[in-house]
C-alpha cells in the first residue's frame, strides 16, 4: 500500500445504499450471519463447527474423470433439470442445466443445494428401532421381519384396515404406482399422501368443473399471458423458478395482480396488490365477478358455447355488491374493481392459485370460484390463459395421478367394482383374489348405507389421528399400525392430539431419508421403527411436473449409508407379507429391486383416463436427451428426433406409445386437432341435467368430424358412427363392450382421435356441481373466525356423522366464540429455503444457515398492543390448547390483526427442543416449533383438506 | 457570562464541529502485487474469451 | 479483451438465495462465511426490492489500494483476486470495500482474523488452475474452464448476470427497453466508474 493521493472524487451512491442495506428482516433471518460472518463461527455449536470445515471427501479432484448425470430437482413441481458431476461414485459438482426448457439452468436455493444429498451427514444411516426409550441399530432383515410379523398379527386381530399406508409425493411415478398397488394387495384403502393436504380441493373442484383436476397450461405458457392473477400463491418463495417465466411475461407487457392477506415476495413484483382477510376468497372472487357482470365484461360467445350453469352463478354474485364484499373481505371497492378491470382488459389472462386458496373448510368452493372467474372471462383452453395451479412437491402431480389416495385407484378410476375390475385386468389378477384380500365385513358408509370396505373411501392423511382416536368409525377397528413413508407429520394440524394418537399405536414405522419430526414428537418407548430410504438422486425413474410433463431421472449416486430405494423396500415388505408374486407378476425383480422400466410399462397399460399411456420409458428418455430442441415458450420440439412433440408429453398423451401422440400442452384448447395436442372440455357428467344440455354447442376442436358437442366414446358409439371398422381385428376383440377408459388396446382412443375427436367427449364446463354440498360456491366463515357478526349470515356446515369413515365436526365448533380470548387471525405458508416439513433442508447446512429460527410475523400495531419487541421470543396460544414458542418478527408484511408463521419447522414441541430424542447424528441443524402443533380442527366438505390457512391465536411475550 | 455558559458554548462548538464532514473521499493508488503468480493470467486468453462468450449466450439469455 | 462484470437486475431478483447457495456449493464456503448475500430494501412494504451482493471486482479496487501487504491483483478480464499466503487478515479491505465483500472465516482474541476470503468470480487464485490446492484455498476456478460464476449461471430468474460487461449491458438494456422505466444498474458506478 502506498498512500499517494490520486484524486478526489465525489462520494458514490453505493456507500449509502450499503449502510441501509442490512434491513431488519435480513438481520433477524440471518441471525447475525450477515454481519461479517466471523462473529458467528466462534459461537457455533459443535455440530455446526464440524460442518463448517471443508469436507475434502466431496471436493472435486484434479485428474479424475468426471461423469455428468442428468436428473430432476426433488423439491418443488417446476421440474428443474439438475446436472450432477460425479467422480468415482462421489457427487463432487453441480452444473446448471441450460438445456432444460423448464429452468434454463436456473435454480432456487433448494435446487442449488441438491448435491448435499450425496453427503448425507445428517441422514438416517441404518434401520433403527426404539426399545426402552433408546434407539438401537438393527439390520434390514430384522426390521422387515419384526414389522411384517406385527402387521400380520394386527391384520389377524383387527383386519387389514388397521394398518395405514401413508405414501409420498416424493416417490417417483413408478414408486407411487407400486405403492398404491401394494396397499391394494394388502387389502385396504387406508392409503393416502400429501396431495390431500395440498391440492385435494383443487383436484376435486377443477375436475368437477371441466374434467381434469390439473394445471391446464404450463409455467412456460405464461409468457403468452396478458394478465396474471395470483390468489393464495407465493410463487417467489414456493416456485421460484416459475418466476423466471412470470417476470418474462411481465416484461412482455403482462399485468400482474397478487391477492393475498400478506404482502409477499411475489406481491413485491405485482402491478396491483389486493389484500384481503384470510378465508374470504369466494367473497373476493364474486366481488370481482360482480364488476365483470355489471359492466358486461364477460365473454358471452364463449359462455354460450362452452359453459353451463352460469346463470345460477349470476344469482349468487348479485349478492356480492361492493359494500358486502368490503364488509366480508375488508377490501375496498376501488381495489377490487381495478383487479376486475385489469383482467377484463388484458386477455388472455391466467389465474394461479396454491395452498392459500385450497386449505380451507370451503376449499372446494374457492377452487371452483376461481374456475368460474376464468370461464366468465373466456380464458380457459387458450394459450396465455388457463388455470395455472402450481402444485407443491416435485412429484405431487404424479403421486396424485397414480392415486396414492384413499378414494381412488390409479388414474382416478375410483373404487367401484368396475374400477377394481379394470385394474385387476391390467395386473392380470383374479378380481376375486383381490377382493379376498380386504375385510369382508360390510360397514355403514358415509351415506348411511352398508358398503364393502373395498369400495369405501379410506381415512385421509389429514384425519389419520382420528382413525386412531375416534370411537365410532366406518371400519372394523381403529388404526393400530401407522406407516409414515416419506411423510412429514409437522405438516398436519392438531399436534397434541397427534401425539396422543402416536402413543396409542401398536407400532409406528417411519421410512424416510431422515428420522423426521414424527420420530421425536411423541413419548413412545417401544415399537417405533426408522428405515432409511434413498432419495430420488440415488435411484431413477419418471416424475411428473406441475404442467403434466413427464421427465426421467437417471441415478446420480448409489444409495448412501444403508438406505434403499423406496420400491426395493416395498418389494421387501410385499415378500414378507406374502403378496410379492401378485405385486410383481409382470415386473422383473433383481435383488429385491423391481425393474423400474417394467413398472412404467405396466402403468402405461392401464392409465387411459388421463393419458399416461403414450409416455413409454424410451420416449421419455429421448425427450430428456434432446431437451435442448424444445421451444421454451411453446414446449414444442423444433426439429430433432422429437419434432412436433411437446416436452415430457404432458398428459393426456393419448393411445399407445406407438401412436406417438405429442402430449397436450394446453388442456381444452380447441384451436389444435386432438392428434396435435388440442382438446375440448370433458363430457364427464352425462349429456344433460334437469333437461338442460351439458354438451358443447358450436365449439369443437380443430379438424373434428363431429362439429358440435358429443358424449364420451364407447364401443357402441363407434358402431353408431360407423367407425367400428376402423379398428383392427385385435382391437375389436379388446374393445367390445368397453369404453375409452377401459379398452386396453387403445383402439377406441385411436379411432376417435383419427376422426379429430376427443376420446372423453366434448361438453361444456359446469359451474353448478350438483353433487357437492354447495353446488354454487358460497362463502362460509372459517370454523375459527374473529367475525362473529358474519357467522349468522355465512355459517359453516352441519356436523357429519360419517365422512371418509369419520365423524366430522363443523357447526359444533363454530358455535363457540373463541375470538375474545384468541383475537388474532393466524395463517401459515412457505419460505424459499425450506419445503414441506423441512427435515431435508433444515439438515442441509447451505440452506439451514439462511433460516435459523422459527418465527412469527406480526404487525407493529399488534406487537405494540401486546408488548412485543422485534426479535424476542414469544408464545402463541392456540384455541385448542397448544402453546408454541418462537421469535417475533415485527413487520408490515402482515396486516394488523393477522399473524403468519412458516410451516417447515419441527424438532420442538410446545417450547421444548427435542434434540436429545433424535438418534445420534441425525438431528437437523435447525429445529423449531412446528406451527401445525397449534393449528386447529377444520376440514374441507368434499376432500377433508385441513384448514391451515385461517385460525385464531393469542400472542404474548415470554 | 458565567464560566458555565462559556464552557457550554465551548462544548457546543466542539460538538458542532463534529457535524462538518467533507463530502468527497480520497482514493489511493494500489501498490504493486507481491504475491504468487496466477497461471490463469498466462493462459490463452483469446480462446477463453470465446468460450466465456459462448457460455454467456448459452446461459444468461432468456432463450 | 472482455471485462467481466456482475449485474443484479432488481426487477427480477426475488430473494430466493440461489446465488448464495450456489456459491457455497461450488466453492465449499463454510457456515458463517458469505461471499455473496442478498439484501432487501423496504422489506414487506410496496417498493420492496432485493439485490444480490458480492465482490463487484471493481476497476480501481479500493481493497487493493489499502492493502498493506499488496496481496491483490487484477486479471486481464478485470477480476480482482488475492493471494491468501500473503494476506495477514488485517481487515483494512473490509473497511475500504463499498460492498462489504471481504469475509474473515476465523475469529480469535486480539484481532487475529484469519485470511480474508471473498468472491473470486469463480476464478480461483494464484495457484495451479483447478488443482486440489487451489480449490482448498480459493474454491472453484470456472473461468479457467470457460464457465461463468455459478451464482449467475444458476440464478432462478436470470436476475444476476455475470460476464463480459458489454454483453451484460446489452441484456439489461433490452429488458429495460421492454418494460420501460429507468435503468437501475445498482452498484455499477461505484464499482466500474461513471462510464459503467
Amino acid at each position: 500500500m502506498k498512500l499517494i493521493k490520486k484524486q478526489r472524487v465525489s462520494q458514490g451512491s453505493g456507500q449509502q445504499m450499503h449502510s441501509d442495506a442490512i434491513d431488519r428482516r435480513t438481520f433477524l433471518r440471518r441471525s447475525g450471519v450477515a454481519l461479517g460472518g466471523a462473529a458467528v463461527a466462534s459461537s457455533l455449536p459443535l455440530t455446526m463447527m464440524r460442518q463448517a470445515e471443508a469436507s475434502p471427501e466431496f471436493a472435486p479432484k484434479e485428474g479424475i474423470q468426471t461423469e455428468r448425470i442428468h436428473s430432476i430437482c426433488t423439491h418443488c413441481s417446476v421440474g428443474c433439470g439438475v446436472i450432477a458431476e460425479v467422480q468415482n461414485g462421489v457427487w463432487t459438482g453441480q452444473e446448471p442445466d441450460f438445456e432444460s426448457p423448464f429452468n434454463l439452468g436456473g435454480h432456487c436455493s433448494k435446487g442449488a443445494s441438491v448435491r448435499e444429498h450425496g453427503m448425507g451427514e445428517h441422514r438416517l444411516k441404518y434401520p433403527m428401532k426404539l426399545t426402552g426409550g433408546k434407539w438401537k441399530r438393527i439390520s434390514w432383515d430384522e426390521a422387515i421381519n419384526e414389522i411384517g410379523d406385527q402387521m400380520l398379527k394386527v391384520r389377524e386381530e383387527s383386519g387389514p384396515d388397521s394398518v395405514y399406508w401413508m405414501g409420498s409425493a416424493k416417490f417417483s411415478n413408478e414408486q407411487a404406482y407400486l405403492f398404491r398397488k401394494l396397499a391394494a394387495m394388502w387389502g385396504t384403502n387406508n392409503v393416502d399422501h400429501q396431495a390431500r393436504i395440498c391440492h385435494s380441493t383443487t383436484v376435486a373442484g377443477v375436475a368437477n368443473t371441466w374434467g381434469y383436476g390439473a394445471m391446464t397450461n404450463s409455467y412456460n405458457d405464461m409468457h403468452n399471458s396478458k394478465a396474471m392473477i395470483f390468489i393464495g400463491s407465493n410463487a417467489a418463495e414456493a416456485h421460484p423458478v416459475a418466476m423466471q417465466h412470470i417476470l418474462r411475461a411481465k416484461e412482455n407487457g403482462s399485468k400482474m395482480i397478487v391477492c393475498d392477506p400478506r404482502f409477499t415476495r411475489t406481491a413485491a413484483h405485482a402491478d396491483h396488490f389486493v389484500r384481503f382477510r384470510p378465508g374470504t376468497d369466494v367473497a373476493l372472487v364474486w366481488g370481482m365477478l360482480w364488476h365483470i357482470f355489471e359492466n358486461g365484461w364477460e365473454d358471452k360467445e364463449y359462455i354460450s358455447q362452452r359453459v353451463w350453469g352460469l346463470d345460477r352463478v349470476r344469482e349468487e354474485v348479485k349478492k356480492w355488491n361492493p359494500q358486502e364484499v368490503e364488509r366480508v373481505t375488508g377490501t375496498p371497492e376501488d381495489v377490487v374493481k381495478q383487479a376486475a378491470q385489469i383482467l377484463a382488459e388484458n386477455r388472455p389472462g391466467t389465474i394461479v392459485w396454491c395452498m392459500g386458496g385450497t386449505q380451507h373448510t370451503i376449499g372446494n368452493n374457492n377452487t371452483r370460484a376461481y374456475c368460474v372467474l376464468q370461464l366468465a372471462l373466456g380464458n380457459i383452453g387458450k394459450s396465455g390463459g388457463g388455470a395455472n395451479i402450481f402444485r407443491g412437491h416435485d412429484n405431487v402431480q404424479g403421486a396424485t395421478d397414480f392415486c396414492v389416495l384413499s378414494h381412488s385407484l390409479p388414474g382416478y378410476y375410483g373404487l367401484s367394482n368396475g374400477a377394481w375390475g379394470h385394474w385387476s385386468r391390467v395386473w392380470d389378477l383374479d378380481p376375486e383374489w383381490v377382493k379376498g384380500q380386504f375385510s369382508q365385513e360390510e360397514v355403514e358408509g358415509d351415506g348411511g348405507k352398508p358398503v364393502h370396505p373395498m369400495n369405501y373411501k379410506g381415512i385421509p392423511v389429514s384425519r389419520w389421528i382420528d382413525g386412531v382416536l375416534e370411537e365410532n368409525i366406518g371400519q372394523k377397528d381403529n388404526i393400530r399400525v401407522q406407516v409414515l413413508w416419506g411423510h412429514a407429520v409437522n405438516s398436519q394440524t392438531r399436534g397434541p392430539e397427534m401425539k396422543k394418537a402416536m402413543e396409542k399405536l401398536d407400532m409406528l414405522v417411519i421410512i424416510d431419508p431422515h428420522p423426521t419430526h414424527a420420530a421425536v414428537m411423541n413419548d413412545r418407548k417401544e415399537g417405533t421403527y426408522l428405515l432409511p430410504a434413498a432419495t430420488q438422486f440415488e435411484t431413477y425413474g419418471s416424475v411428473t411436473a406441475s404442467n403434466r410433463s413427464l421427465q426421467w431421472r437417471d441415478k446420480v449416486i448409489e444409495p448412501v449409508w444403508e438406505s434403499l430405494p423406496d420400491h426395493t423396500i416395498m418389494y421387501k415388505f410385499a415378500k414378507k407379507l406374502g403378496i410379492a408374486d401378485q405385486l410383481c407378476k409382470h415386473i422383473k425383480v433383481n435383488n429385491d429391486e423391481p425393474l423400474v422400466e417394467d413398472i412404467t410399462l405396466e402403468f402405461n397399460k392401464g392409465m387411459w383416463t388421463i393419458g399416461y399411456t403414450g409416455q413409454s420409458p424410451d420416449r421419455i428418455k429421448s425427450h430428456m436427451a434432446n431437451r435442448k430442441t424444445f421451444n421454451t415458450t411453446t414446449l414444442k420440439a423444433e426439429g430433432g428426433p422429437n419434432d412436433g412433440e411437446y416436452f415430457g408429453m404432458p398428459w393426456p398423451c393419448w393411445g399407445t406409445a406407438e401412436m406417438k401422440h405429442p402430449g397436450t400442452p394446453v388442456l381444452y384448447d380447441p384451436s389444435k386437432p386432438v392428434a396435435e395436442g388440442g382438446l375440448t372440455f370433458r363430457a364427464r357428467f352425462g349429456v344433460e341435467h334437469d333437461g338442460e344440455n351439458l354438451l358443447a354447442e358450436g365449439s369443437y376442436s380443430d379438424g373434428s368430424e363431429i362439429r358440435d358437442g358429443y358424449p364420451e366414446f364407447k364401443a357402441d358409439v363407434l358402431k353408431q358412427l360407423g367407425w367400428w371398422d376402423d379398428l383392427t381385428d385385435d382391437e375389436k376383440t379388446a374393445a367390445e363392450g368397453k369404453n375409452w377408459k377401459t379398452d386396453l388396446s387403445g383402439g377406441i382412443q385411436r379411432v376417435a382421435i383419427k376422426h379429430g375427436c376427443a376420446p372423453f367427449g366434448n361438453a361444456k364446463a359446469r359451474t353448478f356441481v350438483w353433487t357437492f354440498p354447495d353446488p354454487i360456491p358460497v362463502h362460509r366463515e372459517p370454523l375459527y373466525t374473529p367475525r362473529r357478526d358474519l357467522v349468522t349470515d355465512y355459517p359453516t356446515y352441519e356436523d357429519r356423522k360419517r365422512f371418509y369413515r369419520l365423524p366430522t365436526r363443523y357447526a359444533s365448533i363454530q358455535a363457540n366464540d373463541f375470538s375474545k380470548d384468541f383475537p388474532i387471525i393466524w395463517t401459515s405458508g412457505r419460505l424459499v429455503e425450506y419445503e414441506g416439513g423441512g427435515e431435508e433442508q433444515r439438515s442441509n447446512p447451505w440452506l439451514a444457515e439462511l433460516q435459523q429460527d422459527m418465527f412469527v410475523e406480526i404487525n407493529p400495531a399488534d406487537a405494540n398492543d401486546n408488548g412485543i419487541r422485534d426479535g424476542q421470543m414469544v408464545w402463541i396460544d392456540s384455541p385448542e390448547g397448544a402453546k408454541l414458542k418462537m421469535k417475533a418478527m415485527v413487520t408490515r408484511r402482515v396486516a394488523p390483526g393477522v399473524v403468519f408463521t412458516p410451516f417447515h419447522f419441527g424438532g420442538w414441541y410446545q417450547g421444548e427442543d427435542l434434540l436429545a430424542k433424535y438418534p445420534e447424528g441425525t438431528a437437523p441443524l435447525v429445529r423449531g416449533e412446528a406451527c401445525n402443533t397449534g393449528l386447529t380442527y377444520g376440514y374441507d366438505s368434499v376432500t377433508q383438506m385441513q384448514e391451515t390457512k385461517v385460525s385464531l391465536c393469542r400472542i404474548r411475550a415470554t | 457570562m458565567s464560566k458555565l455558559n462559556v464552557l457550554l458554548m465551548g462544548l457546543v462548538v466542539v460538538v458542532l464541529a463534529g457535524c462538518n464532514q467533507s463530502s468527497s473521499v480520497t482514493v489511493h493508488k494500489p501498490g504493486v502485487y507481491k504475491g504468487a503468480s496466477d497461471p490463469l493470467l498466462s493462459a490463452n486468453t483469446e480462446e477463453r474469451a470465446t468460450a466465456l462468450s459462448e457460455r454467456f449466450t448459452m446461459g444468461q439469455l432468456d432463450r | 479483451m472482455a471485462r467481466m462484470k456482475f449485474l443484479c437486475d432488481a426487477e427480477r431478483c426475488i430473494e430466493c438465495n440461489s446465488c448464495v447457495v450456489a456459491c457455497k456449493n461450488e466453492n465449499d464456503v463454510p457456515w458463517g462465511v458469505n461471499r455473496r448475500r442478498v439484501v432487501v430494501l423496504n422489506d414487506g412494504v410496496p417498493g420492496e426490492k432485493s439485490i444480490s451482493v458480492a465482490c463487484m471486482h471493481c476497476t480501481d479496487a479500493p481493497c487493493a489500494a489499502v492493502c498493506p501487504v499488496d496481496c491483490f491483483y487484477t486479471t486481464d478480464e478485470g477480476i480482482v483476486l488475492h493471494d491468501k499466503d500473503l494476506c495477514i487478515g488485517c481487515g483494512y479491505c473490509f473497511y475500504a470495500c463499498p460492498f462489504g465483500a471481504p469475509q474473515y472465516p476465523e475469529q480469535a482474541a486480539f484481532g487475529v482474523r484469519g485470511k480474508m476470503d471473498k468472491c473470486t468470480f469463480c476464478a480461483g487464485g494464484p495457484a495451479k488452475n483447478n488443482s486440489d490446492a487451489e480449490y482448498a484455498k480459493y474454491g472453484s476456478n470456472r473461468i479457467a474452464q470457460g464457465k461463468l460464476p455459478l451464482c449467475a449461471e444458476m440464478c432462478a430468474t436470470k436476475a444476476l448476470v455475470a460476464g463480459d460487461g458489454d454483453m451484460v449491458a446489452d441484456i439489461y438494456r433490452e429488458r429495460v427497453l421492454k418494460r420501460g422505466g429507468r435503468p437501475q444498474t445498482w452498484g455499477w458506478e461505484t464499482a466500474y466508474g461513471a462510464q459503467g
